[in-house]
């Protein structure tokens, strides 16, 4: 039905195409083309697009056209909300794997990081202070930790490959941890000659550890526990648009049948009915299930991911004062800013008041109130803490005293040293911490499990409804051949 | 002679000085310029200094900080009344309140220092305390207590030397502390035990052949709140200042290439070089200082005593305890025994 138009006189239309519709047809596309002469380099898509609306327009003038529109646009919601769930729920999905599986992981690999680090410049203190009673155990421990964080870093270097500002601070964790070796050797070399210049290079190693590794540590945990926050919002984001299609294609399935009921007071069109029922179906089943994931995801992110956040800051307090109650023994008098910083890193964990529980730690046994499991090794670190408080003070005390083998011995010794109560916290911690990661997976699995099959069945059931849709509409287009 | 002239010129510029200081400096520029002159014809000075017996003690000092203390015109600090900081109270034995309170207690509590190589430090295979400020405090503590004397080691910082005897935490601070007029105002000293200046320890190998222009563009290693730390900030020769908490750190950095010298008094600097003894002094000393037995002002009588004790110490010359002690410590890093004089015990001062 093409219509060239140079051709000056008005060809008479090319036959009856249809009976009643024709002469509108005709006279509207005559008109829309008559007025002026269109020059022939009008893009010939604009008028097929007015011929497509007057097409729509005489459509709209039968039942047959007006059923057919309807059974288009209810078609089409119903593929619209089956493809955009499927999308939306595996997007979903999608992030809450990424959650439990790469970026969560990500960053409590960068947080075991952190404290490897933290824990082997406290041995290295540790060791330095004994000086060639150096407890094996202890070396082993710097030793261990060095390797344990130097593994781990090759592992985040390959999970985080795609981050270039995790890339950067992975390569400057990885510059600077044989350069802090390095120092720690230097001073262990001139501490077993018995020169001070071995506690100058350990406390420069310590300063290295505090303002550059640890620093850099500290970015790189910020940076994956951001990342897996924002993949934790993603899985939690509403699919509204999944939900805006099938509230629509409901509407109107509803609104067609009602229409189906006035024009042939036949009450049921089975097609349409079974169409209502499976985008029913899906939408609760997306509403449900997705409100449930929520729930879950709520769970790991509310409650054991700021449980998990609020433990880890306790735990890398806990060995950063480790560290530097090791240093201000160190330095033996040089300076006492380690010991202020004890002091504020202890207040920190405990808080000010001794009797009633704050800091760090008491923030996180109220949050675990209840859970029992999780409450009572939290419940453990602060008596654990409290008590290396006190042990503290007395070996100070011997410290100003004059007495710094006691205070040495008072803090790296066996039984009754502040050593006992920081293995007691750092065991405890650990333990704690790794209750609420077990909370956070099982929440996060009961979270993906909540959408499994979803995004399948989204499909199949938005396929149900289009062919009942189809069968429903092709019923009633029969009845006018 | 340029360096004195560009310094007697950037006079009027000089921070960091006492307000009186300020006042004449301008003044004296011109005196600086001309004494400066004087003092590279003169030999080294003696009391009195180049600039004579009637110049004021003011104007002195403002001519040595005008040439940053440089060369031949260190001389000892001067007090109010051209009293030398070095001068103490009379040596006597009488049992004052002090005295009496340590006999009493049967041990004497001594403030010092755990990391200064030769000086107080710990025996390496062993906890015991040793070094030339250690040998000192078993003599007083000895002649106070008898022998085998009780006494509590306390290591404290530098910056808490002064609290530490104010607060009678200590009954004495034996820590390589330099005795200044400013000092004076807050603690009281024994007589000089050891003198020592400011002076520049390189690496061997260094182009630093003193402070002078040879540090330009050098970086330069320094401690907070140190004699040195007050010499760089008014001069600095157009080095870079590394600044560090310790004088040992200063060594750190150096070792590790982060520093290329680095200024302490020669004394700790003996230390140093025990500790690498690649490290080697350049120049003249910059400053002339003693140390002395920091005590509280309230306790003459501990001061006679201590001051007693130390004209024990140092008589006999090369056969004293203190030579033997010096021989101990400190006679193979700071003394050259093919061009030096035997070194001898300081002269005591004394105010009355």
């Amino acid at each position: 039905m093409t219509h060239p138009p140079i051709a000056p006189p008005a060809p008479p239309a090319p036959g009856p195409s249809s009976v009643s519709a024709a002469s509108a047809s005709t006279a509207s596309a005559a008109a829309s083309a008559a007025p002026a002469p269109v020059p022939p380099s009008e893009p010939p898509r604009r008028r097929s697009w007015s011929e497509g609306a007057a097409r729509l327009r005489a459509a709209t003038r039968t039942e047959p056209g007006r059923l057919r529109i309807i059974g288009v646009v209810v078609g089409g919601l119903l593929v619209l909300f089956g493809v955009g769930t499927s999308w939306q729920v595996a997007d979903r999905y999608q992030a809450a794997d990424t959650v439990l599986e790469s970026s969560q992981p990500l960053s409590a690999g960068a947080a075991e990081i952190y404290r490897l680090l933290a824990d082997a410049n406290t041995a290295a203190a540790t060791g330095f202070l004994a000086g060639a009673d150096e407890d094996p155990a202890v070396r082993q421990r710097y030793e261990e930790n060095i390797a344990n964080a130097a593994g781990r870093l090759a592992d985040a270097a390959a999970d985080s490959s795609g981050s270039a500002a995790a890339q950067a601070y992975i390569t400057l964790l990885n510059e600077g941890l044989p350069v802090y070796t390095g120092l720690v050797e230097t001073a262990r070399a001139n501490n077993r000659q018995g020169l001070p210049l071995g506690g100058a290079y350990l406390r420069y190693a310590d300063e290295q550890m505090q303002q550059t590794l640890l620093v850099a540590a500290a970015d790189l945990y910020e940076l994956e526990t951001d990342r897996f926050q924002h993949d934790i919002t993603e899985a939690r984001a509403w699919p509204w648009l999944a939900l805006a299609a099938g509230g629509l294609a409901l509407v109107v399935l509803a609104w067609a049948q009602r229409r189906h009921y006035l024009r042939t007071n036949r009450l049921l069109s089975p097609g349409l009915m079974a169409a209502t029922a499976t985008a029913t179906l899906l939408l609760l089943w997306l509403g449900g299930s997705h409100w449930l994931a929520r729930a879950a995801l709520d769970d790991a992110d509310g409650g054991a991911a700021r449980s998990l956040s609020s433990l880890n800051g306790a735990w890398t307090e806990a060995l950063r004062a480790r560290g530097d109650e090791n240093i201000t023994l160190v330095a033996r008098g040089a300076d006492n800013a380690s010991e202020e910083s004890f002091q504020a890193r202890l207040e920190t964990l405990i808080g000010p008041d001794p009797e009633s529980p704050g800091g760090l730690l008491g923030d996180a046994a109220a949050r675990a109130a209840g859970d029992s499991d999780g409450e009572a090794p939290i419940q453990r670190a602060i008596e654990a803490t409290r008590e290396w408080a006190a042990r503290h003070a007395a070996g100070r005390e011997r410290e100003l005293a004059g007495d710094y083998d006691g205070a040495v011995e008072q803090v790296i010794g066996g039984r009754g040293s502040t050593r006992e109560m920081f293995d007691r916290v750092n065991t405890s911690l650990a333990e704690a911490v790794a209750h609420e990661q077990e909370q956070f997976e099982a929440a996060g699995r009961r979270a993906r499990s909540r959408l499994d099959g979803l995004a399948v069945g989204a499909v199949g059931l938005g396929a149900l409804g289009v062919a009942g849709t189809a069968l429903g509409i092709g019923r009633r287009l029969s009845e006018y051949r | 002679m340029t360096t004195s002239e560009k310094v007697g010129v950037e006079v009027p510029e000089v921070e960091d000085r006492g307000s009186r200081g300020r006042a004449t400096a301008l003044a004296t520029a011109a005196a600086a310029l001309l004494l400066s002159l004087a003092a590279a014809c003169a030999a080294p000075p003696g009391p009195g200094g180049p600039g004579g017996a009637g110049r004021p003690v003011s104007e002195a000092r403002a001519a040595d900080d005008a040439g940053g203390g440089i060369g031949p015109l260190a001389e000892p600090e001067r007090c109010d009344g051209q009293r030398s900081a070095a001068e103490s109270l009379a040596p006597a034995r009488i049992v004052g309140d002090a005295v009496a309170d340590i006999r009493e207690r049967g041990r004497l509590r001594v403030g010092i220092d755990l990391n200064s190589y030769l000086w107080g430090y710990r025996e390496p295979g062993s906890t015991d305390i040793v070094g030339f400020d250690i040998d000192l405090v078993q003599a007083i503590a000895e002649d106070l207590l008898g022998p085998d004397p009780e006494i509590t080691y306390l290591a404290i910082p530098t910056v808490q030397r002064i609290d530490a005897v104010r607060a009678g935490q200590v009954d004495m601070v034996v820590r390589t502390m330099s005795i200044t007029c400013e000092r004076w105002n807050q603690v009281a000293f024994s007589t000089a035990y050891f003198e020592t200046g400011q002076q520049l320890l390189v690496p061997s190998g260094s182009e630093i052949t003193g402070f002078d222009d040879s540090v330009a563009g050098q970086r330069l290693c320094r401690a907070d709140g140190t004699t040195a730390a007050r010499l760089l900030d008014r001069q600095d020769h157009g080095a870079e200042v590394v600044r560090v908490a310790n004088h040992l750190d200063c060594l750190v950095r150096i070792q590790l290439g982060l520093a290329d010298a680095l200024m302490t008094d020669s004394a700790l600097a003996a230390g140093h070089v025990a500790q690498d003894p690649s490290m080697r002094l350049v120049g003249d000393p910059l400053t002339m200082e003693s140390y002395g037995v920091a005590m509280n002002q309230d306790n003459p009588d501990l001061v006679r005593w201590v001051n007693a004790v130390l004209e024990d110490y140092r008589a006999g010359g090369v056969t004293s305890d203190w030579r033997a002690s010096y021989d101990t410590w400190l006679a193979e890093y700071l003394y050259d025994q093919r061009n030096d004089p035997p070194p001898l015990p300081p002269e005591p001062l004394y105010r009355e």
